[in-house]
């Protein structure tokens, strides 16, 4: 245990235990003192494999660029062992469900080119900007919609309760739009679109045992949880088969072809998962974490109120400020030299986003919320490359209309307290609930 | 200079489009293509930036 009081050096530093996380946010300190003074830094601690720490903008930008050097096909999120031995009892469990082997990559993201791209491909017509302005005026429709009851939710709590009328916006608004767009686009009944976000909420908050029934343990909940989507995902999919195949991502999904053959049952199962959770999580935690800082920043806020035409701008210091996904992992393929350290065939590199997010020698004053900063070439959807978040047009065009929607209610709202993080995940710093009420 | 956009790797983001409108232009296909064969020198700061920014990294540049 290190006391408060002792300074925070390269040996006594802690960016893995998620509990702090969860008592005291992001570990900013740690992050800055690795940049400073230890950029690409051997990161050896109880319970975790030891990995190189990346934590410059330049470092998480090379690695990106090279996949050929830098692979995905092993670990990919950083974990502790114990997480890692129940993802690949999840792996076993999934090949006696659906065939194949555990060594089966689990989704696309676990691939290299060019079979990476052969598979992204299959699906990435679907989140274009040009198909996004197509969904534009819906979106907007729908953000409106939302942050319509949302408003009248925290008018009436006020009203009935006064001071104690406090609202949760992660679920009366945050995660509304991010599960509505995506189901569309997945095509999943509206009927199904609340249970679709439990399993989702589920799937990545496992840990925390508000999400488990009594008795289970975190595996318990996790294998509940993957089956329960199994079984809902094949009757999605007999159901479609049976009764003709409509025109969105499960009917390219069905109907693709790679390598001369059809996606195996596996295949299609996992992509939709992906694609329903990636584009779930995320985003609602951006526009949860973007409501704190335009609160937390007034004269930002009456900046974006008095010019509407900035929230393009805001929206992406809003996910360069918030860095909702917190770490991705690489092999690296051969041995290869970064800023003086050799990196051995095998090893693994951890690119820490949200720390190449505040690198002073990218972003002048990294520290301050600014809705004009401009340039602004955040890794809020990971370093340029193979792997750059596919969903990244859909979070903006998402987070543009639910932000315009809101401009008229952020500036009556108040903060109660501190966003509550969902604990026990080193990979999306997820925001369980952040209370606020009608202020002055 | 010259600028190359890898096909296999565009996605049609259409950055570059926003960065050189008069160098990149994203079509229908989803795909970046290169407006001219030989870019002159004053167009050189923005298409530097464009293959920068890129997000898939799938534009390079020859002198």
């Amino acid at each position: 245990m290190v006391a408060t009081s002792d300074p925070l050096t390269l040996q006594n530093l802690d960016i893995t235990t998620t509990d702090l996380y969860v008592e005291q946010g992001y570990p900013w300190q740690a992050w800055d003192l690795l940049r400073k003074e230890a950029p690409v830094f051997w990161y050896q601690r109880p319970r975790f494999e030891p990995f190189w720490a990346i934590t410059k903008w330049e470092d998480v930008s090379h690695i990106s660029r090279h996949p050929e050097l830098f692979s995905n096909t092993q670990l990919l999120r950083m974990n502790d062992s114990e997480s890692i031995a129940i993802g690949e009892r999840g792996r076993e469990r999934s090949a006696n469900r659906y065939g194949g082997s555990p060594s089966d990559p689990p989704d696309f993201i676990f691939m290299d080119p060019p079979q990476h791209r052969a598979h992204r491909g299959l699906v990435s017509k679907h989140f274009t900007p040009r198909m996004m302005k197509t969904l534009e005026d819906h979106f907007e429709e729908m953000s409106e919609n939302y942050v319509s009851h949302f408003a009248d939710v925290v008018v009436q709590q006020m009203a009935d309760k006064g001071e104690d009328g406090v609202v949760d916006v992660v679920h009366e608004l945050s995660a509304k739009l991010p599960v509505a767009a995506i189901c569309e686009m997945g095509g999943v009944p509206q009927e199904d679109w609340e249970q679709i976000f439990h399993w989702t909420e589920t799937l990545v908050g496992a840990s925390d045992p508000e999400f488990r029934l009594p008795g289970e343990t975190r595996e318990q909940t996790t294998v509940r949880n993957r089956n329960e989507w199994n079984d809902y995902n094949e009757t999605l999919i007999a159901n479609r088969k049976a009764e003709g195949l409509g025109d969105d991502l499960l009917r390219t999904l069905l109907q693709a072809e790679v390598d001369d053959r059809e996606l195996t049952p596996r295949e299609i199962s996992s992509y939709f998962t992906l694609l329903l959770s990636a584009g779930n999580e995320t985003t609602r935690n951006s526009i949860t974490g973007g409501i704190k800082a335009l609160l937390d920043n007034p004269e930002q806020l009456e900046w974006l109120v008095s010019e509407p035409d900035m929230i393009p701008s805001a929206v992406e210091e809003i996910l360069r400020w918030t860095s909702v996904v917190i770490q991705f992992q690489r092999t690296a393929m051969e041995d290869v030299e970064l800023r003086g350290q050799t990196i051995r065939k095998g090893e693994s590199v951890v690119m820490w986003y949200p720390s190449a997010n505040r690198d002073e020698d990218i972003f002048d004053d990294p520290y301050k919320f600014d809705i004009g900063r401009d340039p602004n070439d955040h890794f809020a959807f990971g370093g340029y490359g193979e792997h750059f978040c596919l969903g990244a047009n859909l979070a903006r065009w998402e987070m543009r209309s639910i932000f315009h929607a809101l401009l008229p209610v952020l500036p009556k709202l108040q903060l109660v307290s501190e966003p509550e993080l969902v604990p026990g995940n080193l990979h999306v710093g997820g925001i369980k609930r952040m209370m606020v009420r009608a202020g002055a | 200079m010259k600028a190359i956009v890898d096909h296999s790797l565009c996605e049609g983001h259409a950055k570059c489009m926003e960065q050189a409108p008069d160098v990149f232009d994203v079509r229908d296909d989803d795909l970046s293509h290169v407006l001219m064969d030989d870019i002159p020198e004053e167009q050189r700061a923005k298409v530097e930036r464009a293959a920068h920014i890129c997000p898939r990294a799938a534009i390079t540049l020859e002198d």
